[in-house]
């Protein structure tokens, strides 16, 4: 026996659902405003400093102030667009062939004894190296043009990829091939289809560890000898006792890790909405 | 009536951890009708789940013979359905696309393809949530889903690995009214493994009871009354307790 009539239970959900959405968006956009107020209390600080410190040599630690100043003529005359286009394209490249090499690997020894038997001691050998530590060797013999740079990425970005995907292919839960098997699947099939989804929340963490690396193997690649980029346009500030345009090229490899990541994680989010656990 | 499935003389030896030898399973067997419903009920370690992934093709014996349908059972095949006991759905496909891999994987033109499995997911119930995802689903409307995964191959025989093991008992009992429905509907054989006395006397024609190490067929209870059955009969009292001493019989003489 319930006394209250439809009209009661209607209004009663309209008002909860306008009150929850409503504390929602003020958790954004709460959430949002303390972000920028990190981001401005930092800036005034750093602003603040020669001030604090009396003696402080602005040249040697430039406020934000002079680094704008510094930024806006090069913005605008290209120059700061192309370093990061020729940084961004050497990147991309690297990492790109690293994906499908890294991937192909990781597939093949984790699907084929012999090969993962064969691989295993080198593959843990050569993750061990830096690869850092190659950037001399490759300018020897591959000098400071763009394979070099492309080359030095790619292998770096090579192995976070490998190790993942082969541990991600390796235990996937006998229950998908079972089932898959089952069903009728073959071979490829049951790869193309099972294996690799089923390993994919892997894959792509090791990719996500791959983006970060590529940007490290990236900027000692062009520190040893470039042409442009944005580690060369920090190279070449200090050649110049230019601190200001080596704190432009530290923001914007900052911001540059920043947006890759982010944009990876909203593309696994459009390309796979079925895996929800990316945040 | 035929016999769909023939298990003979079947063994499974096993390695254990320490090196040794442990029998899954020793000279055991067994034949399930076309279109029986048989359930095998037995403690952990009898090889109920064992026998099951035989006929499934999942394992070779290491002695003895399976057929079903008359051919020595080989790999896996979508002749013969299997259900297991949670998380076998491709998490990265929906309810529809779940159903529809198995039509895909033989080659069903997409006309055909997408009327069957529509109708597989209407006949389970679940017509409206074709495109959810297994974790935008409940446990029971996941094991539904696995359920018409497996039936819209139209298999021979349907395997069930304590299929509704994980659910709470109120679903659990509908999901068992649903699937005698289904399978009166479909004339398929089925094998259904549980530890759940309730679930074997509600559900089976004939109940397998098994003992443990070895694994073996301790006795066959055929239960011959009349489906839906009535949990608060006398009879199925009467059923439940002689497949409990049944089991209990086994214990103490392993």
């Amino acid at each position: 026996m319930t006394a209250r009539d439809d009209g009661w239970v209607r209004a009663a959900e309209v008002a909860f659902l306008a009150g929850d959405r409503r504390r929602r968006r003020l958790a954004w956009v709460t959430r949002l405003l303390l972000n920028v107020v990190g981001v401005l209390a930092f800036l005034g600080l750093w602003e603040a400093v020669p001030h604090l410190v009396p003696d402080l040599n602005t040249t040697l630690f430039p406020p934000p102030s002079d680094v704008l100043a510094a930024f806006t003529p090069m913005l605008a005359s290209g120059e700061i667009a192309h370093h990061i286009g020729v940084s961004l394209g050497r990147a991309g490249l690297g990492f790109a062939i690293a994906t499908v090499l890294g991937i192909t690997a990781g597939l093949l020894t984790a699907r084929v004894t012999l090969l993962h038997h064969l691989s295993e001691p080198l593959l843990h050998g050569f993750r061990s190296i830096p690869v850092i530590a190659l950037v001399p060797i490759s300018v020897l013999w591959l000098g400071i043009g763009e394979g070099a740079k492309v080359a030095l990425v790619a292998c770096g970005a090579f192995f976070p990829i490998w190790i993942a995907t082969f541990i991600g292919v390796r235990d996937v839960h006998v229950v998908y091939l079972r089932s898959a098997a089952c069903l009728g699947a073959g071979r490829v099939a049951t790869m193309l289809w099972v294996v690799l989804p089923a390993a994919l929340p892997l894959i792509l963490a090791g990719l996500r560890q791959a983006l970060a690396v590529s940007l490290i193997v990236l900027v000692a690649a062009e520190l040893a000898g470039a042409t442009a980029g944005v580690a060369y346009m920090m190279s070449m500030g200090h050649q110049l006792f230019r601190v200001d345009v080596m704190f432009i090229g530290l923001l914007l490899l900052g911001a540059l890790g920043f947006l890759a990541d982010r944009l990876f994680v909203a593309l696994v989010r459009r390309l796979f909405p079925w895996y929800d656990s990316t945040r | 009536m035929s016999a769909s499935i023939e298990i003979d003389r079947v063994s499974q030896i096993l390695p254990t951890r320490e090196g040794g030898a442990s029998w899954a399973l020793r000279d055991v067997s067994l034949s399930v009708a076309a279109g029986e419903f048989v359930c095998l009920i037995g403690p952990s370690g009898c090889g109920k789940t064992t026998l099951l992934h035989l006929v499934a093709g999942f394992l070779p014996p290491t002695a003895g013979s399976v057929r079903v349908g008359g051919r020595d059972v080989g790999k896996p095949g979508p002749d013969r359905g299997v259900v297991f006991q949670e998380y076998a759905l491709f998490t990265w496909m929906t309810a529809r696309q779940n159903v529809e891999f198995g039509l895909r994987m033989q080659g069903v033109g997409r006309a055909e393809r997408h009327a069957r499995t529509t109708e597989a997911l209407d006949r389970v119930g679940l017509a409206h949530a074709a495109d959810r995802y297994p974790h935008e689903m409940s446990g029971g409307m996941r094991q539904r889903v696995a359920v018409a995964r497996a039936l819209v191959n139209r298999p021979q025989v349907l395997l069930m690995d304590e299929p509704f093991a994980a659910v709470d008992a109120m679903t659990r009992a509908t999901l068992q009214a649903d699937l005698l429905a289904l399978w009166r509907d479909s004339g398929v054989s089925v094998m259904f493994v549980t530890h759940n006395i309730d679930e074997a006397v509600y559900l089976a024609q004939r109940v397998v009871v098994m003992g443990a190490h070895p694994g073996t067929v301790r006795s066959e209870v055929v239960l011959d009354t009349p489906y839906p059955r009535d949990r608060g009969s006398a009879e199925f009292a009467e059923r439940y307790a002689d497949i409990g001493r049944r089991l209990g019989h086994g214990e103490v003489t392993a």
